[in-house]
């Protein structure tokens, strides 16, 4: 299988760029073929700019640096996203791949007011992120708006979808090594089953 | 009031646009001061850099890189916020708002040793929101759980005095809109932002 892992974090001595490498190193084991983004070192710019705002609805094709970036999508047949969760969401440059790349006629399409799904090659979507505060406050307090995105908002555009991967480590303001160990094996485990 | 007025939208004649105006507008006709941070016009980089992620947590240092949005931030009694929902929640600009310049020793402090966040932005005493969204009311609300209204009424608004007041306005299903609608909401922002 394809893997496109999607990587958001702006220091390559972060605890995200070991779990990246966990991951990456988990999936290419287990025989897939693996196409790592990293959009810090790619420069990835993340505003829609006016130009693309005024075509979004028109089906043009893609330009600039979004093209390779579509192709990239397109050709996944799992897709990663591993990305530190700041302010209960992805940082803004991941945010932005979302309002850049997965445009009208690549990720979905509207017709007559509906939502389609489109993007049919995806069977494996998965997610490893860390939060800062506690699973309860995240969830209860908050309702996790971040995994509300990806579970709920990519996953139904994804019609041939298998299942879901959430992997998330929280309480990372209190920091335990032996925690970041386990979430390492973990992340290790089930990406090894993809 | 001071109010800090945030607009993320690319479109100079944007419907979002003419939302921003009118609460300006409004904000304005009640007797408040607004400062419109426009993140477009200004262009704002949203990207946390490598350099700002090393001194996160070095209060005081970290706010260098932004130090004139954290002043702008800290002068506000009130945050409205005007964008269009794209994918659920907030354009990457103003999500990058949220993460380069709502800085601990900003809008929160981390206590020593551990334990829940402590907010830091008390003097921001109501936070308005106008955006629009393409889906129905029933499908972002009922079936998604808004996660952009989650993420700022009951993420960051904790962040600002203990009980501030909200106000929280969304033309839904813009992909269906009509003129008559969004005169409709317009005249609702209008009214809405004259009591604010």
């Amino acid at each position: 299988m394809r893997v496109l892992v999607v990587w958001a974090h702006p220091l390559e001595d972060s605890f995200s760029a070991v779990l990246c490498r966990t991951a990456v190193t988990a999936l290419a084991r287990a025989g897939h073929s693996v196409d790592v983004l990293d959009l810090y070192r790619a420069d990835f710019q993340p505003c829609l700019s006016m130009d693309e705002r005024r075509v979004y609805h028109q089906r043009a094709p893609a330009t600039g640096d979004v093209t390779d970036l579509v192709d990239r999508l397109r050709a996944a047949e799992g897709l990663l996203l591993v990305y530190p969760t700041w302010n209960f969401g992805p940082p803004a440059i991941l945010k932005g791949w979302f309002d850049r790349v997965l445009l009208p006629g690549v990720a979905f399409t509207l017709e007559g007011g509906r939502t389609r799904p489109a993007l049919d090659a995806i069977r494996r979507l998965g997610v490893v992120t860390t939060y800062g505060g506690k699973r309860w406050m995240v969830r209860l307090l908050v309702g996790d708006p971040g995994a509300r995105l990806v579970r709920r908002g990519l996953a139904r555009l994804c019609p041939r979808l298998r299942g879901c991967d959430w992997l998330a480590l929280h309480d990372m303001n209190s920091p335990d090594a032996g925690r970041r160990e386990a979430f390492m094996a973990e992340v290790d485990r089930r990406l090894s089953r993809w | 009031m001071h109010v800090l007025l945030v607009h993320a939208h690319p479109v100079p004649e944007s419907y979002n646009a003419a939302l921003r105006d009118a609460v300006r507008a409004a904000l304005e006709a009640a007797g408040h001061s607004v400062d419109l941070l426009d993140l477009y016009a200004e262009g704002f980089v949203p990207v946390l850099s490598a350099e700002e992620r090393r001194i996160y947590h070095d209060v005081d240092d970290n706010l260098r890189p932004v130090a004139r949005e954290v002043e702008r931030l800290r002068a506000a009694e009130a945050l409205v916020l005007v964008y269009p929902t794209w994918w659920y929640g907030m354009p990457a600009i103003l999500k990058g708002w949220f993460d380069r310049v709502w800085l601990p020793g900003v809008a929160f402090t981390l206590p020593e040793g551990g334990g829940p966040i402590r907010p830091a932005l008390t003097g921001i005493r109501k936070i308005g929101v106008v955006t629009s969204s393409g889906s129905p009311r029933w499908f972002l609300r009922g079936y998604m759980g808004d996660p952009g209204r989650r993420v700022i009424l009951r993420g960051l608004k904790p962040l600002c005095a203990p009980r501030a007041r909200s106000l929280w306005l969304c033309h839904y299903s813009m992909d269906a809109s009509t003129p008559e609608s969004r005169a409709r909401f317009l005249g609702r922002v209008d009214r809405a932002f004259r009591r604010f």
